[in-house]
């Protein structure tokens, strides 16, 4: 079998990818990727835009929906993630907590 | 060629309709799909429900999968003579070859024609994969190993599942969700194309003493009254060893000291906090020694701890 050593980057610089650049890389259609910078789903320049702009990809194809209701998945998951982060973040706070 | 029962993992039998085969893959997506469930072995079910459907949805797929017959799941199977002729310069008996990967030569062959687009280059697909590590591993900086099948296409465009292991240096500084890239690791670029990208999400394993938050964490520090009451200098764990720390007289409980700088560290300078919660302990027996001197206490003192609680009560009445 085939070991290869290799290093990683952490993710949390903003990278600017190229709309084209986003598009190869996820797989949507640059249109789609307008509609989602549009509707405020996806952040062109953020450091976490190629992870969003995939998800989309992902939720589109496995999910068969429109671009439309993929904003509004993208929404409503963003919204899930950020009240789990103030969970961990209480229960972090809270003596006894597991 | 290993045999997958494409019709089991979508819980269906093998005269399923169109219809039934949809509303099964839609059903069994919104619980498994790894960016909407919770459930533990998802994103494993997931795959295995998405590839059943990515065959059964396709009506050449489906047909040329039901000529293969109903076997056990990971049974050892001959392809029909037909799909041998298809692939000529395939070892005849397709051993090590993905059932999934060949339907869709299959299907690509057809679509593809063998026209002039058949020779376009292609980025390499990029890929997710998720790993957990320890408080203390991410304190230090660790190596992972990740064991992988990728995809590979030969000369003639045939996909051959290659098995690859990666040594992966997790640099200090990876706390639970950090996303990092591994630059050209994903899949091979198609025709010249460039190499996709593998996209490692960390999460940090439940720790029995650590509660992270960010690169910050959280401890719990079991106190005896008197050292509460008096002061002490009492050893605390922390992920780089123990230390020892100062409890400053007249500690509450619940009461949060912050030893700065003792939490994870950041991936380019500086590190997180810890932050100790004091937790104030009684031991479970009393010697009559203790008994003793703590009814001493209490005749001595003139404190009140329930002082305020009786203040508002009486305002509310």
């Amino acid at each position: 079998m085939k070991v290869e050593w290799t290093e990683v980057t952490f993710i949390d610089e903003p990278v600017e990818y190229s709309l084209a650049d986003l598009a190869e890389r996820s797989h949507l259609a640059p249109a789609d990727i307008i509609e989602l910078i549009d509707c405020g789903a996806l952040a062109a320049g953020s450091a976490h835009a190629l992870e969003v702009a995939r998800t989309a990809a992902r939720l589109r194809r496995d999910f068969e929906v429109n671009v439309h209701g993929v904003a509004l998945a993208m929404t409503l998951l963003q919204r899930i993630a950020d009240l789990e982060g103030e969970l961990r973040t209480l229960r972090a706070h809270s003596p006894g907590a597991p | 060629m290993k045999f997958k029962d494409y019709y089991a993992s979508l819980g269906l039998e093998r005269g399923a309709t169109d219809a039934d085969i949809k509303k099964a893959y839609r059903k069994l997506a919104h619980k498994y799909h790894p960016d909407v469930s919770k459930e533990a072995g998802a994103e494993a079910r997931f795959k295995e429900v998405a590839e059943a459907y990515q065959t059964l949805k396709d009506p050449e797929k489906r047909a040329a999968y039901d000529r293969l017959g109903q076997h056990a799941p990971g049974e050892e199977v001959r392809p029909p003579p037909e799909w041998q002729s298809q692939y000529a310069g395939r070892n005849e008996s397709f051993e090590g070859v993905d059932l999934a990967d060949l339907l869709n030569e299959l299907a690509g062959g057809r679509r593809r024609g063998g026209g002039p687009g058949a020779r376009m280059s292609f980025r390499g697909e990029d890929y997710d994969l998720r790993t957990s590590i320890t408080v203390e591993q991410a304190y230090h900086g660790t190596m992972i190993e990740l064991n992988l099948s990728m995809p590979e296409h030969d000369a003639e465009g045939r996909v051959t599942r290659v098995p690859k292991q990666l040594k992966v240096r997790v640099p200090k500084g990876a706390t639970d969700g950090q996303r990092m890239r591994l630059a050209g690791k994903g899949g091979r670029g198609v025709n010249g194309g460039p190499d996709g990208d593998l996209y490692l999400t960390v999460t940090l394993l439940p720790n029995r003493l650590f509660r992270p938050d960010g690169h910050d964490l959280h401890l719990d520090l079991p106190l005896a009254p008197w050292e509460a009451a008096l002061g002490a200098s009492v050893e605390v764990p922390t992920p780089g060893g123990p230390i020892q720390m100062k409890i400053p007289p007249g500690t509450a409980a619940d009461q949060t000291l912050r030893l700065a700088g003792r939490g994870l560290p950041r991936p380019k300078s500086g590190s997180g906090d810890l932050y100790v919660h004091a937790k104030i302990v009684m031991p479970k027996s009393a010697s009559a020694r203790e008994r003793e001197l703590l009814q001493e206490l209490a005749r001595a003192s003139d404190f009140a701890p329930r002082a305020e609680l009786l203040r508002e009560s009486s305002h509310e009445s």
